[in-house]
């Protein structure tokens, strides 16, 4: 099918798309890749009167380390970020997973911010960026404004991102010693992804965050809490202390799982993401 | 009613000036436009590669992309590969490993390959395989494709 028409809108400075934002609000929609928002167009899911190309204007694909923060641009693709020295380096679980997931030419287009704003439940990269405590900067013609990934994402399909707001970058601190994802993929999409860091210094609290299981992102603060009291036990204790977070969770069957199945697998890939960091630190 | 905008592209080598309504697709472009019909359209959905294409170089999905991104950019389909002197060596690959059979996925296939090889001269037999995970071919059973792929890898 083909989208139904519109007026396209191609800025190359960034104050150039935020007027164009504010002037069209009421029927505006930013574009990136196109990956997600093409798709929903052309099954006539979405439809907007006005798309802002942000793809001309170079400055939101940069990627820069700042000292301890590692500042990645909106529209930096999946390819860019999982070919970057510098994230291969100070963030290989993010460079790993930007580099596996979908397939070579939905990485080649679409883009890190496009798939935060999107807010895909089965999405993998916002469950990491929120146990990494990534904070997300956002413009508008009122101005800059950060929002924690962790509460950016509300819902299936919703963020607290206003209908004139872009998203410039998503600002991640490098203060994590050992980071893992770690997710169970069926067909095109993930059915369960979990994300445990562990920070380097010992005073902060690890964070384990599940995503691709319920509408959106949740932390499980029971697996938090284990850990924290008991690191480096892998033991039954904390596999009841995940199942007791996924059990206050509402998980619906859907056509890749059913929800038993579902919790099962939510489950085992948290445990495997904990394993994993556990591993890290012995390393360490 | 879609606004209009005059784009400009390197079209298999060719300079192409267009004028293209906004919701216009490149597949559509290609293969209407510019009887391009080695570009297909199959899932629609980003998920078979059929209707693979490289933009400057990487590959993308004609079938979710406008026409209108492609302004200013190379754009090459599997007719712009190979020439008067003979086939291109992905081409040849394929035929020599007897890698195609209904020939529908071929084109996808041909330009994924040609994408890996132009950032990773030599890949890995799984790098191969994970590359093009994205492409899907009813006939072959894979194995041959993957063949051919690494009798190219240097
Ligand atoms: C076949 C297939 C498989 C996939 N598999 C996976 C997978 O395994 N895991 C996974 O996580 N994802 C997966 N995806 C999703 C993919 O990651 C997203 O499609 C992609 O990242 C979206 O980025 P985009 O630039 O194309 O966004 P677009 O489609 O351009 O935009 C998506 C939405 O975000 C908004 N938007 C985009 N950029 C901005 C910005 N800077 N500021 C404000 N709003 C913005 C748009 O308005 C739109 O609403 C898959 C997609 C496909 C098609
Ligand atoms: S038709 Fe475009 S990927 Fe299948
Ligand atoms: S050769 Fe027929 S689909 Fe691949």
């Amino acid at each position: 099918m083909l989208p139904r028409p519109f007026t396209y809108h191609r800025p190359t400075s960034l104050d150039e798309a935020v007027t164009l934002m504010a002037r069209h609000v009421d029927d505006v929609s930013p574009y990136a890749g196109g990956t997600e928002l093409l798709l929903a167009m052309k099954m006539h899911f979405a439809d907007y009167e006005h798309l802002v190309d942000l793809k001309r204007i170079s400055e939101l694909r940069a990627v820069k380390r700042n000292g301890g923060t590692l500042s990645i641009g909106a529209l930096a693709t999946h390819a860019a970020i999982a070919a970057d020295a510098a994230i291969q380096g100070s963030l290989p679980a993010l460079a790993g997973l930007c580099g596996s997931i979908a397939n070579a030419r939905v990485r080649a287009a679409g883009t890190i911010g496009g798939n935060l704003c999107f807010a895909e439940p089965r999405a993998d990269p916002p469950v990491l960026l929120a146990a990494l405590d990534a904070q997300l900067c956002l413009i508008s013609a009122r101005g800059e404004r950060h929002v924690a990934a962790s509460q950016f994402i509300t819902g299936a399909l919703e963020t607290v991102r206003a209908p004139d707001e872009i998203l410039l970058r998503i600002d991640i601190p490098l203060t994590a010693r050992s980071t893992r994802y770690e997710r169970v993929v069926h067909g095109h999409r993930t059915v369960a992804g979990a994300a445990a860091v562990i920070a380097q210094d010992a005073h902060a609290a690890p964070r384990v965050w599940l995503g691709c299981v319920a509408t959106h992102p949740v932390a499980l603060p029971n697996a938090e809490a284990h850990v924290a009291a008991n690191p480096g036990v892998l033991d039954n204790a904390l596999t009841q202390a995940i199942a007791s977070d996924i059990a206050r969770l509402d998980i619906a069957d859907d056509e890749d799982a059913s929800a038993d199945y579902r919790r099962h697998l939510a489950t085992t890939v948290a445990i495997r993401a904990i394993t994993a960091t556990v591993e890290q630190e012995e390393r360490a | 009613m879609s606004s209009i905008h005059e784009i400009t592209l390197m079209l298999n080598g060719d300079p192409v000036e267009a004028a293209v309504a906004a919701h216009t697709l490149l597949v559509d472009f290609l293969r209407d436009s510019h009887a391009l019909r080695g570009v297909k359209r199959s899932c629609d959905m980003q998920v078979c590669g059929a209707c693979t294409v490289l933009v400057d170089g990487r590959p993308v999905s004609s079938c979710t992309m406008l026409a209108v991104d492609a302004d200013g950019a190379s754009v090459v389909t599997i007719e712009g590969l190979g020439g008067p002197d003979g086939l291109d060596p992905v081409q040849e690959a394929f035929l020599e490993h007897g890698a195609l059979q209904c020939g529908f996925c071929t084109p996808g296939f041909i330009l994924a390959t040609k994408a890996l090889l132009a950032t990773n001269p030599s890949p890995s037999r799984e790098e191969i395989v994970h590359h093009l995970s994205g492409n899907i071919c009813r006939c072959t059973g894979y194995q041959k494709i993957i063949e051919a792929v690494e009798s190219l890898a240097r």
